[in-house]
């Protein structure tokens, strides 16, 4: 039992899409159970070329607009960083467009709470450009409204996204 | 020649030997795993809590967690002071099999309540513990307990064995995933990595970050590294455990890796022979003043009289 479990292992984390993606997929409930779903596509296939991260604009109804960003922690808060940065990044991400809504309405509820008379809640992707090797300049910053809660989905490019499959630490 | 092969292949992962290697891997890994839920505490309640703004998965997408009903501060709280608690035991030896059990289960609820602040050392964190857990379960030789000062009987270590097939993956696939890249191939990777805002550590002499020479060499020594060190592990342990420590050391300095290069050198450890470790070990704690024993610290001449 124990060689066929660790075949199953090493044939769910072959970068393959014929061999690890259905054996992922035909094995699905014994990951589940096992918590074995693995991959190390880090740094690759390109390491990312941008960090992108959520910036978010509450909007109150006597127009002010009140502005929050992940505090991510020093970096000598070495696992602390990461899962701030982490998050930042994935909370931004297409991938994760379902989580969009429900973290605007937390932010939302959040505001609330402390005082403020929310009319909008907008999220932004924050994305910083370095200018790559041999070119001059300094890095530039983008930034595009991804989504709001009055008017949904805005963006789902994928300019603002790290290289394909970036997984950077 | 495959039977050969295979052979060799066999007696390098299952051979028998003395548990010294297993028990340091463990012992480290208890102290790496309350490291990791400590680290948590802080962002129990914004992170990981119902209290959290950012969305949590609870038992939504997976078959178990320990947080079906819901993420309550105190609930998180508590699962994690567990889990230090289990990294204390583990790293002094004390009911390591159960210790093994709670600790997976924990860190993976933990790990499932906010997929999306887990990075690639979480996983290997978590996929350690699982390969603990199947050798328990499913090889009839683990033992996960024993003791650095007492000679322990030579059996098959399943658990050692599979950390070690793990790091061989991690490796291997790792490599296959950066070869796909034209950044890879065109040895720009290095560049890219070191100049990403959210990855870039301490800055590296610019003979090295900033000019075409020094970038794309770097790129394609990381890449033969990692291709080679899979060889290295399994022929030449030593060399190979020196080489992978070096390597992760330099990425630690120059890139923000959060705890994968801690788990990655506990787990690359393993590839150490039991007679290496007890040497090493014996080395350190005649060092020690006050030693009660010749080669043991207190703790480790208390196991052995146990």
């Amino acid at each position: 039992m124990y060689a066929a479990f660790v075949v199953g292992a090493l044939l769910a984390a072959f970068p393959h899409p014929r061999v690890g993606r259905p054996a992922q997929a035909r094995l699905a409930p014994l990951y589940d159970l096992t918590a074995g779903v693995q991959g190390w596509a880090m740094f690759a296939p390109n390491p990312g070329t941008t960090a992108p991260h959520l910036r978010v604009e509450l909007h109150a109804s006597d127009g002010t607009i009140e502005i929050y960003e992940p505090l991510v922690p020093p970096q000598w808060q070495l696992l602390r960083d990461r899962r701030w940065e982490k998050v930042s990044k994935e909370m931004v991400s297409n991938e994760n467009y379902e989580l969009w809504q429900p973290l605007a309405e937390n932010l939302a509820s959040d505001a609330e709470d402390r005082g403020m008379d929310v009319v909008d809640v907008v999220l932004v992707r924050v994305t910083n450009l370095d200018p790559g090797r041999g070119n001059d300049g300094e890095p530039t910053e983008i930034t595009t409204p991804i989504f709001s809660l009055d008017e949904g989905i805005l963006a789902t490019d994928s300019q603002a996204e790290p290289a394909a499959g970036g997984f950077d630490g | 020649m495959t039977t050969t092969i295979l052979g060799q292949l066999h007696r390098r992962f299952f051979a028998a030997e003395q548990p010294d290697t297993e028990v340091l891997v463990r012992t480290l890994l208890g102290a790496l795993i309350c490291w990791w839920s400590l680290s948590w505490l802080l962002d129990a309640r914004s992170l990981l809590s119902d209290s959290s703004i950012f969305p949590t998965e609870a038992g939504r997408r997976f078959s178990w967690t320990l947080f079906f009903a819901g993420s309550p501060a105190w609930w998180v709280t508590l699962v994690l002071l567990g889990i230090a608690a289990v990294g204390v035991s583990l790293t002094l030896g004390r009911a390591s099999r159960i210790g093994v059990v709670i600790a997976f289960i924990g860190v993976t609820s933990i790990q499932r309540l906010q997929p999306a602040a887990i990075n690639a050392g979480d996983q290997l964190l978590r996929l350690i513990l699982m390969w603990a857990v199947v050798a328990l379960f499913l090889g009839s030789h683990s033992t996960l307990t024993g003791n650095l000062s007492a000679p322990g009987r030579e059996r098959p270590r399943l658990f050692v064995a599979s950390v070690r097939l793990q790091v061989i993956v991690v490796y291997c696939t790792s490599v296959i995933w950066k070869l796909q890249g034209s950044t890879w191939r065109q040895g720009e990777a290095v560049y890219a990595a070191l100049h990403n805002p959210s990855v870039a550590s301490v800055p590296m002499p610019s003979l090295l970050s900033e000019t075409v020479l020094g970038t794309t060499a770097l790129t394609y020594l990381v890449l033969l590294t990692e291709l080679v060190l899979p060889i290295l592990l399994v022929t030449r342990p030593r060399v190979g455990v020196a080489t992978s420590v070096a390597l992760h050391l330099v990425f630690a300095i120059f890139l923000r890796v959060g705890i994968f290069t801690p788990i990655m050198i506990v787990a690359v450890l393993a590839f150490l022979p039991p007679s290496d470790v007890r040497a090493g070990l014996d080395r350190v704690f005649r060092r020690q003043p006050g030693s009660t024993a010749a080669g043991g610290s207190a703790i480790w001449s208390r196991n052995s009289r146990a």
